[in-house]
């Protein structure tokens, strides 16, 4: 009930389903080809494990953005997962990485697409342990990594 | 000891405590006596990191200690978290218009 209510505030979950079969969803989702034109413009993907991950660029009103990462999971046609760093965008670069996960399953009418975004503890956690130091100030509404340095702030 | 929300709730003891004070105040026996197999330090133990977090609050009623649950602290990670739940909401509906096409 609650805990399942918790846990969705710290994940990320959605789905999706694609009337396209399994092999162009995945053509799609883990080539930088095929990620380009629907992930970002300015992409680094290298399709193997280990490999770097790379997106930028700029969003109206917000500024630029530059998120990296590295490829930890590449399973063909099922599932692809990369961790997930903000260097640029939020106010300062995040203390750990997140996890990226998509997953893909064959349905009658195509491919469903699930995708995780998980790990935000971590940043809690680094940020806890950097021993920040501060004074407690209001939440504003601008979501970024201040705020969460708030939170963690206001915890001490 | 600095502990953030979401490291409190990434722990499914807090987060059973968390839904057990979710129905109301409870008394600090009656807490720990709902957890059987977690001794009573460890339950202690964990208090204090909710504490810590601010997503509970102590309470002395006469001689008795109560815990109730205060939101707050949850509602600030959702706020941050929600950036990133609308960006991969858009992604997901622009890979599968790119799919389908």
């Amino acid at each position: 009930m609650l805990a399942s209510h918790l846990t969705e505030k710290l994940e990320i979950h959605f789905e999706i389903e694609i009337n396209a079969p399994l092999s162009k969803v995945w053509a799609m989702l883990a080539s930088l080809e095929g990620m380009k034109e629907w992930f970002g413009r300015n992409l680094v993907f290298e399709h193997k494990i280990g490999g770097r991950f790379q997106m930028e660029g700029e969003l109206p009103g917000e500024g630029p953005y530059k998120f990296t990462g590295q490829v930890t999971n590449l399973v063909p046609e099922s599932e692809l997962a990369f961790t997930w760093k903000s260097e640029v965008g939020e106010k300062e670069p995040w203390p750990a990485s997140t996890l990226v996960t998509f997953r893909l399953y064959p349905t009658a009418a195509g491919t469903r697409v699930t995708l995780d975004h998980t790990g935000f503890q971590a940043l809690g956690e680094a940020l806890a342990k950097s021993g920040f130091e501060g004074h407690v100030q209001g939440w504003t509404m601008s979501q970024t990594l201040q705020e969460l340095k708030q939170v963690v702030e206001a915890a001490s | 000891m600095a502990v953030s929300a979401f490291h409190a709730i990434a722990d499914p003891t807090r987060r059973q405590i968390l839904d057990l004070l979710a129905v109301g105040p409870q008394r600090a026996g009656d807490l720990a006596a709902s957890f059987r197999r977690i001794s009573r330090p460890a339950v202690s133990k964990h208090l204090r990191v909710l504490r810590g977090s601010r997503l509970i609050l102590q309470e002395r009623r006469g001689r008795e200690l109560w815990y109730r649950l205060d939101p707050m602290p949850l509602s600030q990670v959702e706020t941050w978290l929600s950036k990133y739940r609308d960006f991969w909401q858009n992604k997901l509906e622009d890979l599968k218009k790119a799919a389908e096409k």
